[in-house]
């Protein structure tokens, strides 16, 4: 019984090193593999400026002459263009790359959005607790009950009759930021009532209500760091469906304009050509699109596994 | 041939981070009808033991070495099947939680009469009759109605009667105990104690009693067996262990057990090491100059008592509703009154569920209570005419809570945990003095100033209770309000807190509330009592009265309960050597 001893402090990355969920990381290969691929996926379309071979956007380096070429490796390729050519002579490499970076950044936004809502309802319903309570969840629910899509065209509907039609390309952009985020808070504000619900009752909280510090920071500053864990996980999952419903609305026609293309935009222009044998304009970003959500969804699946074993 | 026999066995746990050596080599063995205790404080390899014998071993446990053998047969080398045949037959197993050891979606005589049909020809209509018999036997009232009832209609003790039936209806050679009355309060725990002691010698059953508890051990066991870190360090007749123990630990351990008998002033330390165990020493400090002796007000000196209670009562709602006769509610605290003068130490007492902490953290500020009112230093704090608490008043009132492993931020060092109320009322001038006051204050409770830099998963139960102190001292506070501050510690380390809330009383001139359901811990720390039954204060008196004359029937109840540790007074007498 070493009583009253201070253990041996570590260093901090000896502490990373030995902790549990480090090694549970390197113990599990497909996650690794998925993180490894997740992770250049991302990196390679915030460096899409840099590394693509052309830049989509510059009309000035589109030359029509260069349209519906198949890939490299096909008949008729040309090395320029690695993955072949869409309708108007963008090279589909670039055009990834470029729409990975749009899907990924409007997928980042809009779980950021939904994580600040939630999490800030979750804490306050599940800290405050009776009437409060009983507000924002019973709006929860009723947001539960109205499908993403529906949230989004609704959005879009009414910000495209009040926006200036000149500001439209930007508008698409902030409706689908909006219309997903606002549609995925639930989630976030049921798991952090929960866990706020029983941290709330743990004596540190007693204690911090004792020295006389404020509902605000107790929540913020006391049980936000302790109920992170599974809000983490569920953020995660969260991307790869907010990535995934953009796509939908941008293949819809609702998200982003075909100037400022997403991968859900790229997909929509490739069925088009599908049956004139152009299969390449469409498989391209399908895959690009799946390989990003399923690999974010394996890390995803294995920080719920370590972090949170209750959940779902 | 004794019934159990445990030669040499060594059980280890291999974790990433190397073996740990849980038991290292026992010899114990055990008679029929004989009960066996075996105690030593947590981590100590007791429960290992149990759960070996009745092969019930959670991986990453093994055993490593030794043999166990029972009636004659090697049952460490069985097969699952094997120890199946055995394991509830012939080994029964009480386990420490009535609350978690009964299936709660059966009725109880559905779960003993599936034990009975198990494990022998009866069919279930019989078997039904003789869990009712059984049932009987353990004293439940009105056996053949309850047999019908599900585990949450019970009580606590009464389900414990229920894990003890199902452990004994097989008609088992040998049963082994962990903690059976660990959960329990008192006085379910002497009825418990009785029956089971009872029931063992009735049926020349062998028993084995895993426990920390000294008063357990002394009421119960015929020879207790001494475990320190995976050892055996004493075995013999209990009469002969408790009252002259050999072994450096036992008399340590013995030593901590509070005395129920006499008041002393300190706990007398006898604190066994083995190598290697290095700990801080506890640095005093001088408080003429020291920041934690300049407090912001001291009470006024006159004879109006700190804290007064008048007729407080407290109603938990149990249904909300709008209409007012729909709702329901629960009186956890009624007309409660009492005064806690400067200076002294003021005990509650009382079973789990009389109100003790409640009253405590209405005092605190934490629940407000539904009638009357609680004055501190002649300010009304709650009550009808209560303002809002200043941030002086807030600081002079702070509180020691009983779960050392949720009372600490899990997520923030220590030197944030303790220096946050100094930053909170900006009671230091720069974070350099916060800094020196928080390595201080560690050193002053007996940490060290290197803990500041840890996170609270790096010390132990009591380690972290003495942080728990630093930061209620971090306020300067002149009320203190213990809540059961040592009931998940271990008897020797409980005694170094108490020691620790003793001395820094005496230094720092705190007025204590302690809290607690353990009589002799309360003997030991307080100089007025008052004892709490269902809510209701039914008694108060100076805690020598209480002890030697108790007024009300039911505190002579609770004292008669009391385990006593045989031998305690020889005891003491071979420490004064």
């Amino acid at each position: 019984m070493p009583e009253t001893s201070a253990p041996a402090t570590l260093s901090r990355w000896q502490r990373i090193r030995q902790s549990d969920i480090a090694i549970s990381f390197l113990a599990s290969p497909v996650t690794v593999a998925a993180a490894v691929v997740a992770l250049l996926m991302i990196i390679a379309s915030v460096g899409a400026a840099f590394i693509a071979p052309q830049n989509p956007y510059d009309m000035g380096a589109i030359d029509i002459f260069d349209a519906m070429l198949p890939p490299a490796w096909e008949e008729g390729g040309d090395a320029r263009f690695l993955l072949g050519t869409d309708a108007i002579g963008r090279g589909i490499l670039s055009t990834i790359l470029y729409g990975s970076r749009m899907s990924i950044f409007i997928g980042l936004v809009s779980v950021a959005l939904s994580l600040l809502i939630g999490v800030s309802f979750g804490l306050i319903a599940g800290y405050r607790g009776g009437l409060i309570d009983a507000i924002i969840m019973r709006t929860a629910e009723v947001q539960l009950a109205l499908p993403t899509i529906l949230v989004a065209l609704l959005i879009n509907g009414i910000l495209r009759a009040v926006a200036p039609p000149s500001t439209l390309d930007n508008v698409a952009i902030l409706v689908l930021i909006l219309s997903i985020g606002l549609s995925n808070w639930v989630q976030f504000a049921r798991a952090v009532r929960a866990s706020t619900m029983v941290e709330r009752g743990q004596e540190y909280v007693l204690a911090a209500r004792l020295i006389g510090i404020g509902q605000l920071a107790i929540m913020f500053r006391h049980i936000l760091p302790n109920v992170l864990g599974p809000i983490l996980v569920i953020a995660t999952l969260n991307l790869s469906g907010a990535i995934l419903t953009e796509a939908t609305l941008s293949f819809l026609g609702v998200g982003v304009p075909p100037t400022r293309p997403s991968l859900g935009t790229l997909i929509n222009d490739g069925t088009n050509f599908l049956f004139s044998g152009a299969w390449w304009i469409t498989i391209f970003p399908g895959a690009a699109l799946a390989l990003l959500v399923l690999t974010v969804n394996l890390v995803g699946d294995w920080m719920r596994d370590v972090l949170n074993p209750t959940l779902e | 041939m004794s019934l159990l026999d445990l030669k040499d066995l060594k059980i280890h746990f291999d974790t990433r981070r190397g073996t740990i050596e849980a038991v290292r080599g026992i010899h114990l063995s055990l008679e029929r009808g004989e009960i066996l205790g075996v105690v030593g404080e947590s981590g100590a390899g007791k429960s290992t033991i149990g759960n070996a014998i009745i092969g019930l071993l959670d991986p990453p446990g093994r055993i490593a070495g030794g043999e166990i053998w029972f009636d004659d047969r090697r049952i460490d080398t069985l097969s699952e099947q094997g120890m199946r045949a055995i394991r509830g037959r012939r080994i029964g197993m009480i386990f420490q939680d009535p609350m978690t050891s009964l299936n709660p979606l059966l009725t109880i005589g559905d779960q003993i009469a599936e034990t009975i049909c198990r494990h022998s020809d009866l069919a279930k209509g019989p078997a039904m009759e003789r869990a009712i018999e059984l049932l009987g036997e353990v004293g439940i009232p009105d056996p053949s109605s309850r047999v019908n009832d599900y585990p949450h209609q019970f009580s606590g003790g009464m389900r414990q009667r229920v894990v003890i039936t199902l452990a004994l209806c097989a008609d088992p050679d040998l049963v082994i105990c962990d903690e059976p009355t660990t959960a329990l309060d008192v006085s379910v725990q002497a009825q418990i104690l009785t029956l089971l002691r009872r029931l063992c010698r009735d049926r020349n059953v062998g028993a084995i009693f895993i426990t920390h508890d000294m008063g357990v051990i002394s009421e119960v066991t015929d020879r207790v067996a001494v475990m320190y870190r995976g050892r055996v360090v004493e075995t013999g007749k209990t009469s002969d262990v408790l009252t002259h123990p050999t072994h450096s630990y036992s008399k340590s351990l013995l030593a901590a057990v509070p005395r129920s008998d006499v008041r002393l002033d300190h706990f007398p330390q006898l604190d066994y090491r083995e190598a290697g165990d290095t700990r801080a020493e506890r640095k005093v400090i001088d408080l003429a100059t020291h920041w934690l002796g300049r407090r912001a007000a001291e009470p006024a000196a006159n004879d109006t008592p700190l804290v007064q209670v008048d007729n407080l009562t407290m109603r938990f709602a149990l249904h909300h509703s709008v209409i007012p006769s729909w709702r329901r509610s629960f009186t956890a605290v009624r007309d409660v009154s009492f005064e806690i003068h400067s200076g002294e130490t003021f005990g509650l007492v009382g079973e789990s569920g009389s109100g003790k902490s409640t009253v405590a953290r209405m005092i605190a500020g934490l629940y407000q209570p539904s009638f009357g009112r609680i004055r501190y230093d002649g300010t009304e704090i709650a009550g009808p005419e209560a303002q809002v608490m200043s941030a002086s008043m807030r600081q002079q009132i702070q509180m020691i809570f009983q779960d050392p492993f949720s009372s600490l931020n899990r997520r923030k060092r220590v030197s944030e945990i303790v220096s946050e109320p100094i930053r909170h009322h900006r009671l230091a001038q720069d974070k350099a003095e916060a800094d020196a006051i928080v390595a201080d204050l560690l050193e002053h409770v007996g940490l060290g100033a290197q803990a500041a830099r840890c996170y609270p998963h790096e010390f132990s139960g009591g380690q972290r209770q003495r942080i728990s102190i630093a930061r209620a001292l971090a306020t300067r506070p002149q009320f203190l309000i213990c809540d059961e501050p040592t009931s998940a510690l271990d008897v020797s380390i409980q005694a170094q807190i108490l020691n620790l809330l003793k001395s820094l009383q005496a230094e720092l001139g705190l007025t204590l509330l302690f809290i607690s359901h353990d009589l002799p811990v309360i003997r030991q720390m307080c100089d007025r009592i008052g004892v709490m039954k269902t809510g209701e204060l039914v008694e108060i008196a100076p805690a020598e009265h209480l002890f030697k004359a108790p007024q009300h029937p039911y505190t002579s109840h609770l004292l008669s309960l009391m385990p006593q540790v045989a031998g305690q007074g020889k005891l003491e007498r071979v420490n004064d050597r």
